[in-house]
C-alpha cells in the first residue's frame, strides 16, 4: 500500500507521485507512470483506493 | 582508454553473469532507455520536492549520470507460501525483467531510475526512491568490498508482500546470499548481515502462510 499525493503531466504522459511509508520513519519518494501505478504483470495491480482521509484525533 | 575500456567491459561481463539465469538483458537497449529518461526525470523535479527525491538543489538533476544497474527479482507471496524447507531458493525468483540505476551526481547516489519491460519494449516507470538507492549502494559497495565480487554481479530481491528489500549475490559456490537492508526485529534480521536465501525464505514461511494478501 501506498500514498499517491498527486501527479504530474509532462507532454501526453501522466506520472503519479508517490508517498511511500516504507521503511518506517524513513519511507521514499517517487514518481511512477500512470501504466505502471495501474499494473506490472506479475508484480502488482490496482486494488482499492482510498481517499479523503482525515486525521480526527486530538493535537 | 584502454584501462577505461576494460573497467567497462569487466562491468558489463560482471552484470552480464548476474541475469544469465533469466537469460540475458538487452543492457545497451536498458541503458539507453534509462539515459533518455533523465531528461524527464529533470522535468520531474521542483523546488518543493527536490529534497524528498534524493537531490541537494532543483538544477542537481542536469548533471546526474547513471551508475552500475541493478537486476530486479521478486518473490511472490503465493509461491512463498508453497516453500518447502530445504527446497531450492531460486525457485522461488521471478520477475528480472525490471532493471533499476543508481542516480549519481559527483560520483555519489543521489536517487534513481527503474526501467521495465513492457510488451517486449523497455521503458522507464519509476523515477526517485532515493533512501531505498542509497541504501542499496551502500550495502552493495561494503559486501562487495567483504567478497571480492564485482559491484555489478549483485542483484536486488523483494518480497513485496512482506514489504521486504534484500540485496542479492551469488557465493562461490553459486548458493543464493541475501543481505536485509534494514534491521527487522519479526524475522531477527539485521540490516547488512548476509544470510543464505534458504534460511530466509524458512523464516519468513510461518509468517507468509499466515498472510492474507488483501490491502484492507
Amino acid at each position: 500500500m501506498m500514498v499517491a499525493g498527486g501527479y504530474k503531466a509532462i507532454g501526453d504522459a501522466y506520472y503519479v507521485e508517490v508517498f511511500d511509508p516504507w521503511p518506517p520513519c524513513v519511507g521514499d519518494h517517487y514518481f511512477v507512470t500512470y501504466g505502471y501505478y495501474n499494473v506490472s504483470p506479475g508484480h502488482h495491480t490496482h486494488w482499492n483506493d482510498y481517499y479523503d482521509v482525515y486525521y480526527t484525533g486530538g493535537p | 582508454m584502454y584501462r577505461l575500456i576494460a573497467a567497462v567491459a569487466v562491468v558489463l561481463v560482471a552484470f552480464l553473469q548476474a541475469n544469465a539465469q533469466e537469460g540475458a538483458l538487452p543492457l545497451k537497449k536498458i541503458e539507453a532507455v534509462a539515459a533518455a529518461a533523465l531528461e524527464t526525470f529533470d522535468e520531474l523535479i521542483t523546488e518543493e520536492n527536490y529534497g524528498p527525491m534524493g537531490f541537494e538543489s532543483p538544477g542537481e538533476v542536469k548533471a546526474a549520470s547513471l551508475g552500475t544497474p541493478m537486476q530486479v527479482f521478486t518473490v511472490r507471496l503465493d509461491d512463498l507460501q508453497k516453500y518447502e524447507a530445504g527446497a531450492d531458493p531460486d525457485t522461488l525468483l521471478s520477475g528480472g525483467k525490471e532493471v533499476t540505476y543508481p542516480v549519481l551526481v559527483g560520483g555519489k547516489v543521489r536517487s534513481s531510475i527503474t526501467a521495465v519491460e513492457v510488451g517486449g519494449n523497455w521503458e522507464a516507470v519509476s523515477f526517485g526512491g532515493s533512501n531505498l538507492a542509497k541504501g542499496l549502494s551502500v550495502t552493495r559497495d561494503v559486501s562487495a568490498e567483504s567478497t571480492g565480487f564485482a559491484p555489478a554481479s549483485y542483484f536486488e530481491v523483494r518480497v513485496p508482500a512482506l514489504n521486504l528489500h534484500f540485496l542479492a549475490h551469488r557465493s562461490d559456490e553459486g548458493t543464493l546470499m541475501l543481505t536485509p537492508l534494514y534491521d527487522d526485529r519479526l524475522y531477527g534480521f539485521e540490516a547488512g548481515v548476509t544470510i543464505p536465501a534458504d534460511q530466509v525464505f524458512e523464516t519468513l514461511l510461518p509468517v507468509a502462510k499466515e498472510f492474507e494478501d488483501a490491502p484492507g
